[in-house]
């Protein structure tokens, strides 16, 4: 019997996870937020546990490139599971999320409409002490693509992570761990139509909402002129029950947090 | 019993007086840490490192010259004296000097025209490494080996400064040099893949692929690459050999350097 055998027995059933999106077939829900340990999942060629071990509690994270381990110095907790801002691997060098429409939309002057994109994601691992501030994140991946691109000029353009994404009208089926749903509100405060092509937003202020089958975003994108657009975040669920997921970029000192100005066109 | 505190010293100036002094200069000298220390905490997030330093300085040399100053009358020396006296050692010193005022004037130019900031990545003259120190007179810099180097501001100031860190995306150059007998359309689509999927290859501004020369040897394809400016380093340390693998998994190889020799028939 191998090591991964070994892990394998005594699985709690309530953490075997396997998505499939083949149409017809039962998608079971990811098991977001806290687990007790010993902790064992299986998922999309990824291999996580969670156990005691003489020095406190042993985690370990298995992928076809390489395995992480860490070993926490701490007699008991809990382990976290929850979406992040799309920023951190394979190098957090950007705070902004540049999403490319697979096709244009073309909006009607002076209206305000609701369109679904989807949005790259990264997991968080938390560990929690089960006392106030005694959680932190102490990995994170993702199974999204990742790219970069540059937003403006070579001179004074933002490095952002790439994302494109075809343009739905209603919450489309996604595998909750590579793709999150945005809700994006289309403002066109112009007397004209406006054909929308990318959009900017920033790290700061991203309110991710997750259920065990929809990873959840809100925001707002309001044209004011040729080129210029603001973008910003709504702090609500796309559905009821969803939990709210850790912000890692924090907002305390910004006056409108999440608002980015698009200032090179959209 | 404190009356030797009135004795004078010299002329008007007595024990209290150089006491007194000496209490507002070593004042002044705290007073001029504890605001540099709390200058930075206030504005160590809203402030770029070189322009808080810089702040830091002038407060602190501020707090000090006005302490001198104010000290100067209890110790029995005018300032406008000074400045009479200063004119004529001024005018010594001036010609003795010249270097450090130029250097002086070159640094508020340089503080003026900011074409560096601490940590930038630039190349002045044969000098190429991180930027560690922007004062006034010089500029300390690290060289990728790891040696310090001060540049003095005159000297900064009349190069030609190259900076790699300013923009936020570079481009890489590879040369990638196949056999005459290889495909090279096919080539170009494989590097094309392997860019395509690199996370630190940009995809605005696009990479292009293309052949560039036909060489004495080989089909010299060169890939031009858009990455982020802080992770050039990594890529090309990277991709080089990766578009080696790629193109050899495919039958394409990198040819040696060959010359084909033709015998003619013997003369008689």
């Amino acid at each position: 019997m191998n090591k991964k055998q070994e892990k394998s027995v005594g699985k709690p059933d309530h953490l075997n996870w396997q998505y499939n999106e083949e149409p017809g077939q039962k998608v079971e829900g990811f098991p977001w937020g806290p687990h007790k340990v010993p902790v064992y999942l299986d998922f999309e060629g990824i291999s996580i546990s969670f156990e005691k071990c003489r020095e406190g509690l042993s985690y370990r994270r298995e992928d076809s490139f390489g395995a992480t381990e860490k070993t926490i110095i701490v007699e008991r907790g809990k382990l976290m599971f929850s979406p992040v801002e799309p920023f951190h691997t394979p190098v957090a060098l950007s705070n902004h999320l540049f999403i490319e429409l697979e096709h244009p939309v073309m909006l009607k002057p002076r209206t305000t409409h609701s369109l679904m994109v989807t949005f790259p994601l990264e997991l968080a691992v938390a560990f929690s002490s089960g006392k106030p501030g005694g959680s932190d994140v102490f990995d994170i991946f993702t199974l999204s693509r990742s790219k970069f691109t540059l937003y403006g000029s070579i001179r004074t353009g933002v490095v952002c992570k790439y994302w494109k994404s075809p343009v739905y009208k209603d919450v489309p089926a996604v595998n909750p761990l590579r793709q999150g749903v945005m809700k994006i509100d289309f403002n066109n405060q112009m007397a004209k139509w406006v054909e929308v092509q990318k959009v900017v937003f920033n790290a700061q202020g991203m309110k991710i909402y997750y259920s065990p089958y929809l990873v959840s975003l809100r925001a707002t994108v309001k044209i004011s002129s040729e080129i210029n657009a603001e973008t910003g975040f709504i702090d609500q669920p796309l559905q009821g029950g969803m939990s709210k997921a850790p912000e890692l970029f924090s907002t305390r000192f910004l006056k409108l947090p999440g608002r980015t100005a698009m200032e090179e066109g959209y | 019993m404190l009356e030797w505190l009135n004795k004078p010293l010299y002329g008007d100036v007595t024990w209290l007086s150089l006491i007194i002094a000496a209490f507002i200069f070593f004042t002044a000298i705290v007073l001029s840490k504890v605001m540099v220390v709390q200058l930075r905490r206030t504005f160590k997030e809203k402030m770029g490192q070189e322009n808080l330093e810089l702040l830091a300085k002038i407060v602190s040399y501020g707090i000090l010259v006005m302490a001198v100053l104010w000290i100067m009358p209890t110790l029995g020396l005018e300032p406008s004296g000074l400045m009479v006296a200063g004119g004529i050692v001024g005018l010594a010193v001036g010609f003795a000097s010249q270097s450090i005022i130029g250097n002086l004037i070159s640094g508020l130019f340089l503080m003026g025209e900011r074409p560096v900031k601490l940590g930038d990545q630039i190349m002045i003259g044969d000098h190429r490494g991180f930027v560690e120190d922007i004062n006034i007179i010089s500029m300390a810099i690290r060289t990728l080996d790891g040696l310090y180097v001060r540049i003095p501001n005159e000297t900064v100031f009349t190069s030609s400064i190259t900076n790699f860190s300013l923009n936020p995306v570079r481009r890489l150059d590879l040369d990638i040099g196949i056999r005459y007998s290889d495909d090279a359309d096919k080539a170009v689509r494989i590097i094309e893949n392997l860019l395509e999927e690199h996370p630190l290859t940009m995809v605005n501004p696009p990479s292009f692929v293309f052949v560039d020369n036909l060489g004495d040897s080989s089909v010299d394809i060169v890939a031009r690459i858009w990455t982020p400016t802080s992770e050039w380093y990594a890529v090309q340390r990277e991709l080089l050999w990766k578009i080696k693998i790629a193109i050899e998994a495919e039958g394409i190889q990198i040819p040696f350097p060959q010359r084909v020799v033709w015998y003619g028939p013997e003369d008689g």
